[in-house]
């Protein structure tokens, strides 16, 4: 290193021990930036969370997996190798309960079951 | 931007020795970031915001991170701070230059007499006053990346490697910009720095 290099150095060491001088912090200053230290440092610490603050958690947990069961568009039940559609239409509905009417509706000529169907309507429960 | 110096945390210590480390860590360098803060910043209020908010990042993000990890992180942190707050305070500016309104009342504000005043001292602090002054309005006269540089290795005490990584570049880099940093401040402080 050159003396001109050397020089230099000392220089900026003497510039940098000027800058670091305490005194040009004032007390406010030093309690506000105490007061940041201390913040800093809560937010870095871990929170403990209370266990009995898990119990509505796992409810509200719970209750929104029986929610999303219960109205979930379909679903495949393992087993029994059929597909039951939650939330179709009425009218399937009947015809998986009904044991004559999955016999009709492949036989018999449905643009005829679905004119009686439409004429018992017209009809009423007393026609 | 995301600071690469490990992968993770490193430290198998108790939360309470990470806390107390910490809190030493902050203790040890907070004015020194105050008063870098300030020198660029020229502004207590925004220089106290800038190191708080290092503060706060360094104990969210990285107080998992090994402690010798710490001064550059932080100091990363508060230059990125820094940055920020000079940006904001150019647009905000330009933005009040352009208000005609505007421009009758920031004509009369004086810079200087609205300087921060930090009390008289006594007599015979009035010619270092008076130096530190003039130091640190040629500090914050340089360059922006000289001026980082200067701090970090004379004020801060980093090494070049820890500067580098405080900086985001090369040590090579480093060694440039500081001693671009001396030169320009020697010959602007002339003989009363010599």
């Amino acid at each position: 290193m050159s003396t001109d290099e050397q020089e230099l150095e000392a220089f900026g060491r003497r510039a940098g021990e000027q800058l670091r001088r305490d005194g040009q912090v004032d007390a406010a200053t030093r309690s506000r930036l105490a007061a940041a230290r201390v913040a800093a440092l809560a937010a870095a610490a871990p929170r403990r969370r209370p266990a009995w603050l898990l119990v509505p958690a796992a409810a509200l947990a719970s209750a929104a997996l029986v929610a999303v069961l219960l109205t979930r568009p379909s679903t495949n039940l393992p087993g029994d190798g059929v597909n039951v559609v939650a939330g179709a239409a009425l009218y399937d509905l009947e015809l998986l309960a009904d044991a004559d009417a999955w016999a009709i509706s492949e036989e018999a000529d449905l643009e005829f079951i679905e004119w009686a169907a439409g004429m018992a309507e017209l009809e009423g429960p007393g026609g | 931007m995301e600071l690469t110096l490990s992968k993770g945390p490193t430290l198998p210590v108790s939360a309470d020795a990470t806390l107390a480390a910490l809190n030493q860590f902050l203790a040890s360098v907070e004015r020194r970031a105050f008063r870098i803060a300030r020198i660029a910043l020229r502004h207590d209020e925004d220089a106290l915001d800038a190191v708080q908010d290092a503060m706060l990042k360094l104990a969210q993000r990285y107080s998992q991170r090994d402690p010798a990890e710490w001064p550059p992180l932080f100091h990363r942190i508060l230059q990125n701070r820094v940055r920020d707050l000079q940006r904001r305070r150019q647009v905000r500016g330009r933005v009040m230059a352009l208000l005609p309104w505007r421009r009758d009342a920031d004509e009369a504000i004086d810079p200087v007499a609205e300087a921060p005043d930090h009390g008289p001292g006594p007599e015979e602090e009035v010619e270092n006053a008076t130096l530190h002054k003039a130091l640190e309005a040629a500090v914050h006269a340089l360059p922006r990346r000289q001026r980082e540089a200067f701090l970090l290795r004379n004020v801060e005490g980093l090494d070049v490697a820890a500067t580098a990584i405080a900086m985001g570049c090369s040590d090579g880099s480093v060694k440039t910009h500081h001693f671009r940093a001396l030169q320009a401040l020697r010959a602007h402080l002339g003989e009363s720095w010599t």
